[in-house]
């Protein structure tokens, strides 16, 4: 378990790979996290300064078990937090995604948006998703959005009717499923797209 | 919209309308408290077949040794050993009007039964406390075979079918409140329909709880056979006590190969009234089932109506509101179960938390493996009217099959205040705009309902919106 505290008026980036955190944020903090291993990871983020904003993107690929829990807490006016979850699950791969967003009484004006997105991409995966929200005050917007499904086929389709061969089309929706392009560069090549998902 | 600008509390217009109470005129009641003794008091008095009692003692030891669930409201403060279960209020179940004891007539007729059934039911029944004292359905629906009783009478005419499909979908042991249903039920409506009968007015229940202390606890069970179609409404109500009473009903439905049933529930209950209902169906192939279900009243409401998708193809819509008030809590949601190729399933809930409400969606959605083909969307949407309320949504997917496609979404927000301005500038009072607004947010479930009931709902919201302004 690491603790970190992020001061008002500052902005951090956390990379993580699977570790359990604990976080206050009276700043702002960019937290990508890369599942490539088994994973039970519970990441918890206490919004605690007056616009205090948190966006974490959680992406994993594999056939591996995920466990993933984020666990939210609106604890001051006018703070943000948007959490997207991506995975690809290939071969026994399983993931459990929580997420537990609340928001407390008195955080006016506060924004808190959860999105958990799971392929199945292997008859032998499974996902059960769980986007919680808890709001106890009003002056507020929130949402969450949650879907399983398998790869369109017709988005596939289309790609290859303007010439990508399979593979190539199969690349492009699922980096842009997994929402690559708004990582980290640094980050952003840790992420392979295995080679079973082009078949 | 209601031209009405004097301003009431909510209580108030409550206790005008369905928290009036009448005189107790029991027949029978059993001593306050749960015993072996008194299931088989009740059992007695209804002189059942002596499986029924083996189920309603195997019942009575699942109830006790079952723990109070810990989670959704707070359970713990009700009192089992204060709660009359079994209150017989008439010697028989009526099937005239006139015949229905004048005290009684006289709450249902302050209700609007007999009204509505002139104008647009199939069928009508009315349980008064324990029993169904009055019954009475189309002439020309019986001809074609649909059986419409009350329970307690089903069991006597039609025992292959009570016993073969009693318990068959949510069995004793299915949770504490299905096993306290099973120990004490009596009354609530029994429906066959037969093969493809379509039938096209809707059969009404109506429940009413008129003494202090009691506990409701009916038991409906609705068969539709192949290519049959039907649609059943409940409504409910209780008076204003400053004690608690008790509502805990199961509903089973059966819908075979092509059927239709269509389920919808207005509960109104009084705010001191803890609601603990199980519903669930059984969908064949092909068959479609929805749950149409309006939460307005009662101090605890954990009420969560379900689908089992048995077969190929079959289809489940829910469509449900919940309005919290001051003290109120709605846990309310949906479980569907996706066991067969092609199934398709759709939710949509609205809540609405004023005054200290508190509205919750708790979900499940489960797709089983190797079931291709399946889909399902669940949509929830709350609106918070103030800064004392509170809603939570618990949804929870479970997906075991790669072909599944399955969508939940929620929001949560308070009264758009560009759109209040706006209808203030056309003339409203900023009361009639919310309510509009309240209206127009629900819309989606109202317009589902018959006329008569949708008009009924949009009354009802006005007159909780009308103490709603600051």
């Amino acid at each position: 378990m690491t603790t970190i505290v992020v001061p008002a008026n500052t902005s951090r980036t956390i990379i993580d790979h699977g570790e359990n955190h604990d976080i206050t944020v009276n700043g702002k903090l960019l937290f990508v996290s890369v599942l490539t291993k088994d994973t039970n990871a519970t990441r918890t983020i206490r919004l605690e300064g007056k616009g205090s904003v948190y966006r974490e993107f959680t992406v994993f690929v594999g056939d591996k078990s995920f466990d993933v829990t984020s666990n939210v807490v609106n604890n001051a006016e006018e703070s943000t937090a948007c959490v997207d979850v991506r995975g690809v699950l290939t071969g026994n791969g399983k993931a459990n995604v929580v997420g537990n967003m609340k928001i407390v009484r008195g955080a006016c004006k506060s924004d808190s948006r959860l999105s958990q997105h799971v392929l199945l991409a292997s008859v032998d995966a499974r996902a059960n998703t769980l986007p919680n929200l808890e709001i106890d005050e009003n002056d507020v917007s929130a949402g969450h959005a949650s879907t399983v499904r398998p790869l369109n086929a017709e988005h596939v389709f289309y790609l290859t009717s303007r010439g990508l061969s399979e593979k190539e089309a199969r690349q492009l929706l699922i980096r842009s499923f997994l929402l690559l392009d708004e990582l980290p560069e640094e980050i952003r090549k840790e992420v392979e797209v295995p080679d079973v998902l082009l078949a | 919209m209601s031209q009405n600008t004097e301003l009431q509390s909510v209580n108030a217009s409550y206790e005008e309308k369905y928290g009036f109470h009448d005189a107790e005129t029991a027949v029978f009641r059993t001593k306050q408290g749960m015993s072996e003794d008194v299931v088989r008091e009740i059992s007695k008095q209804k002189n059942e077949p002596a499986w029924m009692l083996n189920k309603r003692l195997e019942a009575l030891k699942i109830f006790v040794n079952k723990p109070t669930p810990m989670w959704g409201g707070d359970l713990t403060k009700i009192d089992y050993d204060k709660i009359t279960y079994y209150l017989k209020p008439n010697e028989k179940t009526e099937h005239s009007w006139d015949d229905v004891p004048a005290d009684i007539k006289n709450t249902f007729d302050r209700l609007g039964i007999p009204e509505a059934e002139k104008k647009f039911l199939g069928g009508v029944g009315a349980q008064y406390e324990s029993e169904t004292v009055y019954h009475k359905l189309n002439e020309d629906l019986a001809k074609q075979g649909v059986i419409f009783l009350d329970m307690d009478t089903a069991l006597k005419q039609q025992p292959e079918l009570v016993q073969k499909y009693f318990a068959s979908v949510v069995p004793s042991g299915d949770n504490k409140f299905a096993a306290l249903n099973t120990a004490f039920w009596s009354g609530g409506s029994f429906i066959y329909i037969p093969k493809g009968v379509k039938v096209n007015l809707p059969l009404q229940a109506y429940f009413r709880i008129n003494a202090k202390n009691v506990g409701q606890f009916e038991r409906t069970l609705i068969i539709v056979d192949e290519g049959a179609s039907v649609t059943y409404i409940e409504g409910c109500t209780a008076p204003v006590y400053s004690t608690d009473s008790l509502h805990g009903a199961v509903v089973e439905v059966i819908a075979h190969k092509n059927a239709f049933v269509r389920y919808v529930t207005i509960q109104n209950w009084s705010s001191n009234v803890y609601n603990l209902v199980t519903k669930r169906a059984l969908a064949h192939e092909f068959a479609t089932v929805e749950w149409i279900d309006g939460n307005l009243g009662s101090k605890l409401t954990m009420k969560y109506p379900s689908v089992i998708l048995k077969g190929e193809g079959a289809k489940a819509n829910i469509l449900s509101i919940a309005f919290a008030g001051k003290g109120q809590h709605q846990d309310a949601g949906t479980k569907i179960l996706h066991l067969a190729k092609n199934t398709k399933s759709q939710v949509i809930s609205k809540s609405v938390s004023k005054d200290g409400g508190r509205t919750s969606y708790r979900g499940l959605i489960r797709v089983a493996k190797g079931c291709t083909g399946v889909s399902s969307t669940v949509q929830c949407d709350a609106l918070l009217l103030d800064e004392l309320s509170r809603s939570d949504t618990y949804p929870t997917m479970k997906i075991e099959e790669e072909t599944a496609s399955i969508a939940h979404e929620a929001t949560v927000g308070k009264l758009n205040e560009d759109q209040i301005f706006y209808l203030m500038s056309r003339g409203l009072n900023e009361a009639q705009a919310k309510a509009l607004i309240v209206l127009g947010f629900i819309n989606e479930f109202t317009k589902e309902l018959p006329m008569e009931y949708a008009v009924e709902l949009n009354k009802l919201i006005e007159l909780e919106m009308e103490g709603s302004v600051g």
